[in-house]
């Protein structure tokens, strides 16, 4: 029985022998690095002058507005879900999943990372990224607000000018887009709704479309998105049948996930109370479009579809 | 008889190193066994010694840990329960340790994501909830001793009581980190670097010895109380020592890997099935069937839905939970 032990331990040795040599190795070509930036993680990250091979998963949007088209773009299950809105942009990128594995990581040969938390770089150790290209995690207060993120990505790719002049630019776009509004729509409500798996939600009115609507554009928001507490997390809020039946929007922008027609959908008795049916004024916007994301490529066909709808433009 | 086991155990390593080799070529990164070979000698790009020696060897090497750990770990349990049900999964031991560690990253840390050094506390806080685990199915199962069906049903109700509790602190986690607890609770080793391996290596490889300093004992154990105590044994006080050396290898391999089931169930009946009952033998040949079989399935796993990853927990218990069919249906 005592002849067992050496193979025990002879097991245990290789292990260790294997880990000493695996350490030391393997760093990665540090090129000529531009500046030292430090992320919102705290990490110091050498980002290198003009990249050319970006990866950053979810910050697509910011990435187009500053002009860049990354290597890869983000995706659920080999492209089932991605963020289609921005299709035209982005057609032949192929997909990464969200998860970023390593190996995916590196097949796409990237010399920057950028990603919008910790959180994203779910494949492995923030070391690991690093060690693979430049990872650059944005800081915290990115999350719900896209200025934010697309100057600090703007920061990171040495954009920043472009950066502001893009959020001066839309500013001036929302308010012109207003103006116009205003005199069209007054007081009237407003909601944005997404149908999805036969139950129906509301938009946050801080977040995803309810910030165009709500902060940009200044619109009246409708009684049920009122209602929200102000610290809710969820940007689209579940609505009940008896809230749907009471929601006083003259204005509805229905997001239809699950492709039944809205002419047949109207004709339910839950929605005979509502001021928009009576008014014929229920927009469908695209299931794939905009209105569930955040950015300025997002806000902008967010606020042409508004603007389509309502002024008929 | 000699013959034999040195013949199973050499097949056994043959299996490891194979699967080993084949791991090593497979992945969404492309790499001919030829280049992984020339990466093997310091000859490859740097980025293929990236993938080979940073994300590749850590990960199987890991794999092989956890996979022994738990082995040992339900081998350990079983003789002590005399039950052959009895595993760190089962007896809530895994869930212990699952709950500690997700408590740890609630209170004080950020996310999974960014735990930095605190990886070297982790199989602490592991080892510890484990130990809170064992403690508690200990001394609610005592009544003048602990029989070892009162363990194991105190046991099932305490694994059962940590899962609701785990529940509860997941919800009210972010939707980020909830996604992270629930994968890494199914079990998972991806994303698994050097400073894991480094961080539960040395419990791993002193608790192993220690307990194959006990197997006689264990051999002892496994005849019943009565027959141990006559045979001079004092059992409560083995039975607590063994008990924390079990808790301590499922603690460790549960900080690295997750709750990864079924392993601790399965290899010590293959073990039996092929050197039979005697612990000096059982165990090492138990951790080598662990090792090649969470080895084989974090293969798998790797690679079946590549470029995605799935949880390896799920491929163990894909392949664990037929076999164990299998074993009840042909002894029963």
């Amino acid at each position: 029985m005592k002849k067992i032990y050496p193979y025990m331990s002879g097991i245990l040795l290789t292990v260790a022998l294997t880990s000493a040599c695996g350490n030391g190795s393997a760093d990665s070509d540090a090129s000529e690095s531009a500046q030292t930036l430090t992320d919102g993680a705290g990490n110091e990250v050498n980002v290198p002058d003009s990249p050319e091979r970006i990866i950053a998963p979810y910050l697509e949007d910011p990435l187009l507005t500053l002009g860049e088209t990354p290597v890869v773009q983000w995706s659920v299950m080999n492209g089932s879900s991605h963020q289609a809105y921005l299709e035209e942009s982005l057609t032949d990128i192929p997909f990464i999943d969200f998860e970023l594995p390593l190996e995916s990581v590196i097949e796409a040969d990237p010399d920057l990372i950028i990603v919008p938390d910790s959180a994203s770089l779910g494949g492995g150790e923030y070391n690991q990224y690093d060690q693979i290209a430049p990872t650059y995690v944005l800081s915290s207060d990115t999350e719900n607000d896209w200025r934010a993120a697309l100057l600090e990505v703007g920061e990171v790719l040495g954009e920043e000018q472009a950066a502001n002049e893009t959020i001066e630019e839309y500013e001036a776009h929302v308010n012109e887009v207003r103006e116009e509004l205003m005199s069209e729509v007054g007081s009237d409500k407003v909601a944005a709704l997404w149908l999805t798996n036969g139950t129906y939600f509301i938009v946050a009115p801080s977040v995803a479309s309810g910030t165009v609507l709500f902060d940009d554009l200044d619109l009246e928001p409708a009684n049920a998105i009122a209602n929200i507490p102000a610290d809710a997390e969820a940007h689209w809020n579940e609505l009940s049948r008896e809230a749907l039946a009471e929601l006083d929007a003259d204005y509805i922008f229905l997001v239809n996930s699950d492709g039944e027609s809205s002419e047949a959908l109207m004709t339910e008795d839950v929605w005979s109370n509502i001021p928009a049916v009576d008014q014929d004024q229920v927009f469908e916007v695209d299931p794939d479009g905009s209105w569930l994301y955040n950015g300025y490529q997002a806000n902008r066909q967010t606020i042409d579809d508004v603007a389509a709808h309502i002024l008929g433009e | 008889m000699q013959k034999r086991r040195t013949m199973i155990i050499s097949v056994l390593l043959i299996f490891i190193v194979s699967t080993f080799l084949v791991s090593m070529t497979l992945g969404t990164f492309t790499m001919s066994p030829a280049e992984v070979f020339q990466t093997f000698f310091g000859l490859g790009s740097s980025q293929q010694e990236l993938v080979l020696f940073q994300f590749r060897l850590p990960r199987m090497v890991l794999a092989i840990l956890v996979g022994a750990g738990l082995a040992v770990s339900g081998a350990i349990l079983q003789a002590l329960s005399r039950n052959d049900l009895a595993d760190p999964g089962i007896l809530g031991i895994n869930a212990g340790a699952g709950l500690a560690i997700v408590l740890f990253i609630y209170f004080f840390q950020g996310s999974y994501a960014d735990l930095g050094w605190s990886i070297y506390l982790l199989p602490m806080f592991a080892f510890l909830g484990a130990l809170v685990a064992a403690f508690l199915i200990y001394t609610i199962a005592w009544k003048q001793g602990v029989t070892p069906v009162r363990l194991v049903l105190v046991g099932i109700g305490i694994n059962a009581g940590f899962m609701a509790l785990l529940i509860v602190f997941q919800l009210r986690m972010n939707p980020n980190d909830f996604m992270q607890a629930t994968i890494w609770l199914t079990g998972n080793i991806w994303g698994s670097s050097w400073t894991y391996v480094l961080a539960i290596f040395p419990w791993l490889f002193v608790l192993m010895l220690l307990v194959l300093r006990d197997a006689n004992t264990l051999n002892v154990m496994r005849l019943g109380d009565a027959s141990s105590v006559s045979l001079g044994v004092r059992v409560e006080q083995v039975r607590r020592r063994l008990l924390v050396f079990a808790v301590g290898l499922a603690g460790a391999s549960v900080a690295a890997g997750g709750a990864i089931s079924f392993i601790g169930l399965v290899a010590p009946h293959i073990a039996r099935r092929l050197v039979g009952p005697r612990h000096g033998v059982m165990i090492p040949v138990a951790a080598l069937v662990g090792a090649f079989f969470l080895l084989f399935s974090d293969m798998i796993a790797r690679n079946v839905l590549s470029p995605s990853e799935i949880p390896v927990g799920i491929i163990v218990a894909m392949i664990g939970a037929p076999y164990f069919l299998y074993l009840l249906m042909k002894t029963a």
